[in-house]
């Protein structure tokens, strides 16, 4: 077990350290200088443009540049945006809002998603199981830009319900909407998944066996059947766990949330790069944690998986 | 809106202030409200005057900075500021004398020596600030910014900038410019105090000014405030106790807060809102519409070939329907252009493009067989670049469509877009497009030959189409001589007239600023820069 | 992933798989009604002109955002344009999207899956790991990042370049997900008796990827892929919301979406009818990928 453990983390050394050198790569070739765009609708001055392109070191050829880029951060220093800001004050202001975004959008989805596809798989062909068969279909053909502009202008102008905009603070109130809004299509997964799942272990020996010899119904759910069906429902949160922290790129956008999402639209829409490496390095560095954490779990779950 | 988080590519400037007119508001102001706040951004550099020229960074340093002139809010005309005398004799040499009773923020008196340090560091070419050009008028530029880029300059002051006391200091160009003192409102000729020196980097991010309000906090990406400044000595100091920044990505989200009352200004209001005329349901009567000295254009490199035929380009022009896109595209949030200048400049002219910007299907295809009767080949395809992450597409289709109808097939016109202003702005300079570009310009001040020098002088700096006219530059460096006011208008707008004629960049619409407020302001006015006069706000 | 926890694998399938599955898919209404529609739509992007012979390009800006009529069934565009025209015409861009990004994935990704699965070692290794960097990566930011830096070709692109960036991007960034899958089904069956006795009568590795591994990658990949449509058709249109995927001169769903989402209070059906179309076609291959699901996963039945 610690070994397994010690081989993974070993292993994602290598993907990090190559992701960090791809992105760079293709951030790097972005089209465009992103100082020739900033006097506005005229030509910068040649020694703006310049002395820019000395401080960034965008003059030099990639590779030292990116050797520059890995050393200082190493060292925990992730340097400057163009506009002068340090990337790490950035990630550690937009980082805790993603975060508790990221937590509303989770909680939405297991409580919702997993607590439908439970009972609808436990039900199977009933009212609740159509209606919920329905549900699904909506919100997984409905595009996630559709329905956060929809609720925006639904609940935020015409009725006044929520604030259009989130604010700085980024309260977990005001995330209740944008997070449902980036669990939407999860949710609608989970439940279809959740469904499945219970439906297909009910039919399994098992659970035969437990109701044959006289299991009260709640036992054989709750220990039995719950248990087992939960491999595949965590799998999924696991994998999904990426897409939500940064599924919010639309959604931050739609709703003015300062998130890491936004923070790396912006950026590469401004042909700054200096933010989308770490950013991005630390989305991949999360999805790896995840998987192993689901890994880990899976063993808590299923005690024939053993660690090799 | 198609690129959610778009910024509004407006070369800044906004200089402004302060004025003299004693119609200040009423003067007690319930504040216990908390800031009035005010849509911005992230500004792009940091907020120091000689190296900021963009909306978001520029609104803010208009209201921490006092210049030597203040440009009236009402009339745009130029006024001392600090401004107390501006004597010449020759119209190149000018002594600038100061007020003696102002300060900065953090106490220190304003002496002459700040105007002429500021001066001298914003133009020294290897600080590479982005404002550095506005100073070669300035005697001794060029040796702060020698030809070979690599070489050290020799010194680090302009020979043309002379202290003579505390409180006076001389100015000398390189040739005579007699309305150059009209320029002295904008941001780039603010004073920066000593402290500036000692850690430019921290200045940036928490600046001493001297205007009507001072600096108070900045949060990257979410706001920025200033509060007012109480020992201030202008003659109009600000009213509201403190003004908020909140930073957007998203236009439309700004505008939403707008009516839903969480915020209390909105400078810009977004097309969204201007369509159908919705922001008049929206806030009653609380806007303000009116001319700014911005304006959209369609500049024609007129080297390459297919477009080096004027009478081609006039008949471009007037296959525009400029009054229906104005009111198609932006409701009427802009006006139709009938020159290369707006309202809002002194010196403006009406009607100088003509009837060469009057829309005429049949006198557009006429052009077009004079053209053809020349010997000139019409392009088979006539590609409008435009930069695709602001709010241009429209517009630009909507030319586009106008053109393809007009001279249904004798050319076919594509709007090409570009995905970022960056790279739009990068190939522009490298002269990697032959076609139509996308143009706008903001003046910097407010003076007609604002909207021509920089555009359309030989080998001036933002002269993107490569125009070039003897008699224009003539007739323009003769005005900028001419020591006489009226005489030196009358010459620059000869000179637009000569446009005219060359066509080389075909007007569209002239600006308009539609600003929304809140019913928590009690008086709002904006500037003809199309932004808010700080010290005249009131709150109820 | 090649470290996952070794899962006992049940796929030991009924022989006549592909038979039986068509017999179930017959019997389901909603693979008809899927079909039909998605029949509807294809042909629509095939031959827009059956249903509309009104030019999606020609535009009267006097009558911008007039509102649907017996003429203009749909209503005009802020431009002036035919709002039934251009959703037609739109029809094409996102089922070539759609379908070509699907075809091009499940072909690489299954290839790839195949090979790391038969091959092991350092091949295998490199296809996880690659996968597991571009999974890593969010979806929407991976596209971003890279349609931004192949922006450049967009200047002035015409609508084949504009869309083949699109489905490249898409792919790029989804083939892991089919590798993935690929590569667990064939090596469940790597070991099997069938495959070990073709090895030892001499068949070439092309042979034995080929006929014996590939057909057990096919069902899993097939239900993926099937699904897989509509998501793109859907990703599409959040690209080209944002301002990064298809661009004029080519008509489609997102771009129409986006351009009306402006105009939402003054004009609905500018967003109503495209937004419509794309929900329903999605929602379409969301029900075909549903049906051939449930008919070739046997643990269902």
């Amino acid at each position: 077990m610690g070994r397994y453990l010690l081989r993974r983390l070993l292993q994602a050394v290598p993907v990090l350290f190559g992701t960090t050198f791809l992105i760079y790569v293709v951030v790097w070739q972005l089209p465009g200088d992103p100082f020739a765009g900033r006097c506005g609708d005229r030509a910068c001055p040649d020694a703006f443009v310049n002395a820019m392109n000395e401080q960034f070191r965008l003059d030099e050829p990639l590779l030292v540049q990116y050797g520059h880029y890995i050393a200082n951060m190493l060292q925990g220093d992730l340097g400057l945006t163009y506009n002068m800001v340090p990337v790490t004050d950035l990630i550690a202001q937009a980082a805790p809002i993603t975060l508790r975004l990221a937590l509303v959008a989770l909680a939405f989805e297991v409580v919702i998603g997993v607590v439908a596809g439970v009972l609808s798989g436990l039900r199977r062909n009933s009212f609740f199981d159509n209606l919920v068969f329905v549900s699904t279909l909506l919100a997984l053909s409905i595009p996630t830009f559709v329905l956060g502009r929809f609720l925006q202008w639904l609940l935020g102008v015409q009725w006044g319900i929520i604030t259009p905009s989130v604010s700085g603070e980024a309260t977990w109130g005001e995330l209740i909407v944008p997070g449902i809004v980036i669990a939407t299509t999860t949710t609608a997964i989970l439940a279809r998944l959740a469904r499945t799942t219970i439906a297909e272990n009910l039919r399994a020996d098992y659970v035969r066996t437990a109701i044959a010899k006289g299991m009260p119904p709640h036992r054989v759910i709750g220990v039995h059947l719950l248990r087992n069906s939960m491999i595949p429902i965590i799998t999924l949160i696991g994998l999904d766990l990426g897409t939500l922290m940064v599924g919010a790129v639309v959604t931050e956008g739609i709703f003015n949330i300062n998130g890491l999402g936004g923070l790396v639209y912006d950026h590469v829409m401004r042909l700054d790069s200096t933010v989308v490496v770490p950013v991005a390095t630390l989305f991949v560095l999360i999805y790896i944690l995840a998987n192993l954490v689901v890994d880990l779990i899976y063993g808590l779950l299923d005690p024939r998986i053993r660690y090799e | 809106m198609p690129v959610p988080r778009s910024r509004l590519f407006l070369p800044a400037t906004l200089s402004v202030t302060l004025l003299l007119t004693a119609c200040g508001g009423s003067g007690d102001e319930g504040q216990a409200e908390g800031p009035v706040t005010i849509d911005g951004g992230q500004p792009e550099n940091p907020l120091v005057p000689g190296n900021t020229n963009e909306v978001y960074g520029g609104d803010i340093l208009d209201a921490l900075f006092a210049k030597l002139m203040r440009y009236d809010p009402d009339t745009a005309e130029p006024e001392e500021h600090i401004a107390e005398s501006i004597e010449t004799d020759d119209d190149q040499t000018f002594t600038i004398t100061i007020r003696d009773d102002w300060s900065f923020h953090d106490g220190t008196d304003l002496e002459a020596r700040h105007f002429v340090d500021a001066w001298n560091y914003s133009a020294y070419g290897p600080n590479g600030f982005v404002n550095n050009y506005w100073f070669e008028d300035i005697e001794g530029y060029e040796d702060l910014n020698p030809e070979d880029e690599d070489a050290e300059p020799e010194t680090d002051e302009m020979s043309g900038l002379e202290l003579i006391d505390d409180h006076t200091f001389e100015v000398t160009l390189d040739e005579p410019f007699a309305d150059w003192p009209f320029q002295l409102g904008y941001t780039v000729y603010s004073p920066l105090p000593d402290s500036f020196y000692d850690d430019p980097e921290a200045f940036g991010s928490e600046p001493v000014g001297n205007g009507p309000y001072e600096f108070s906090s900045w949060t990257d990406n979410e706001e920025i405030t200033v509060d007012r400044w109480d020992d201030f000595p202008g003659d109009e100091p600000g009213q509201v106790e403190s003004i908020q920044w909140r930073m957007y990505d998203n236009q439309d989200t700004a505008y939403q807060d707008l009516i839903s009352g969480n915020l209390d200004i909105m400078t810009r209001l977004t097309p969204a809102a201007l369509a159908g005329d919705v922001y008049q349901d929206d806030l009653e009567d609380r806007y303000i519409d009116q001319e700014s000295g911005l304006t959209y254009s369609a500049t024609i490199t007129t080297e390459a070939d297919g477009y080096d035929d004027p009478t081609f380009r006039q008949a471009l022009s007037m296959a525009v329907d400029r009054d229906e896109l104005a009111e198609q595209i932006f409701n009427d949030g802009q006006e139709a252009a009938d020159g290369w200048a707006t309202g809002a400049a002194v010196g403006y002219q009406d009607d100088a493009c003509g009837e060469y910007c009057t829309y005429d299907p049949d006198r557009a295809n006429e052009l077009l067989d004079e053209a053809e009767d020349g010997g000139f080949e019409v392009p088979e395809e006539v590609d409008f670049y435009f930069n695709d992450d602001a709010e241009h597409r429209e517009w630009v289709e909507a030319v586009v469509t106008n053109w393809n109808q007009v001279f249904e097939g004798r050319l076919e016109a594509n709007a090409v877009p570009v995905p970022t202003f960056g790279e739009f702005r990068e190939n522009i300079n490298n002269r990697e497009y032959d076609g139509i570009l996308r143009t706008g310009w903001q003046m910097d001040y407010p003076h007609l030959e604002n909207f021509l020098s920089p555009l359309f002088v030989t080998g001036a700096a933002s002269n993107d189409g490569d125009y070039s006219n003897e008699e224009f530059d003539e007739l323009v460096a003769e005005a900028k001589q001419s020591s006489d006011e009226d005489e030196a208008n009358e010459l620059y707008q000869e000179a637009e007239r000569v446009l005219a004629e060359d066509m080389p960049t075909i007007p569209i619409f002239a600006g308009r600023t539609i600003s929304g407020y809140s019913d928590r302001m009690d008086n709002m006015e904006v500037n003809p820069f199309g932004v808010p006069v700080y010290e005249r706000l009131t709150v109820q | 992933m090649s470290e996952q926890p070794a899962q006992v694998s049940t796929s030991t399938r009924p022989r006549g798989l592909w038979d039986d599955a068509w017999d179930e898919l017959k019997g389901r209404p909603i693979f008809w009604i899927s079909s039909v529609l998605i029949l509807l739509f294809i042909l629509m992007a095939a031959f827009p002109t059956l249903f509309t012979r009104v030019d999606p390009h020609v535009a009267d800006l006097s009558r911008s955002m007039e509102e649907p009529s017996s003429e203009h069934w749909f209503g005009l565009d802020r431009q002036g344009r035919d709002v039934f025209a251009r959703t037609v015409h739109g029809a094409r861009a996102s089922i070539i999207v759609g379908l070509a990004a699907t075809l091009v994935t499940t072909l690489i990704g299954g290839v790839l899956g195949i090979l790391a699965a038969y091959l092991g070692g350092w091949a295998d290794t490199v296809i996880s790991r690659l996968g597991e960097i571009l999974l890593g990566l969010p979806f929407v930011l991976g596209a971003i990042i890279i349609l931004t830096t192949f922006a450049g070709a967009q200047s002035g692109a015409g609508p084949v370049l504009v869309i083949t960036l699109v489905v490249g991007t898409l792919t790029l960034l989804s083939w892991p997900l089919v590798a993935r899958i690929a590569r667990s089904a064939a090596y469940a069956v790597k070991h099997a008796d069938y495959v070990q006795a073709a090895k030892a009568l001499g068949a070439g590795p092309f042979r034995i990827m080929f006929r014996h591994l590939l057909p057990n990658v096919m069902a899993p990949v097939i239900v993926y892929g099937s699904l897989m449509v509509a998501t793109f058709i859907s990703a599409e249109a959040t690209l080209s919301f944002l301002g990064v995927g298809l661009r004029p001169p080519v008509v489609s769903w997102g771009v129409a979406i986006s351009e009306a989402g402006d105009y939402i209070r003054q004009a609905f059906f500018l967003t109503a009818f495209p937004t419509a179309f794309l929900c329903v076609t999605v929602l379409a291959f969301v029900m075909l990928g549903d049906a051939v699901r449930d008919a070739l996963d046997p643990k269902l039945r």
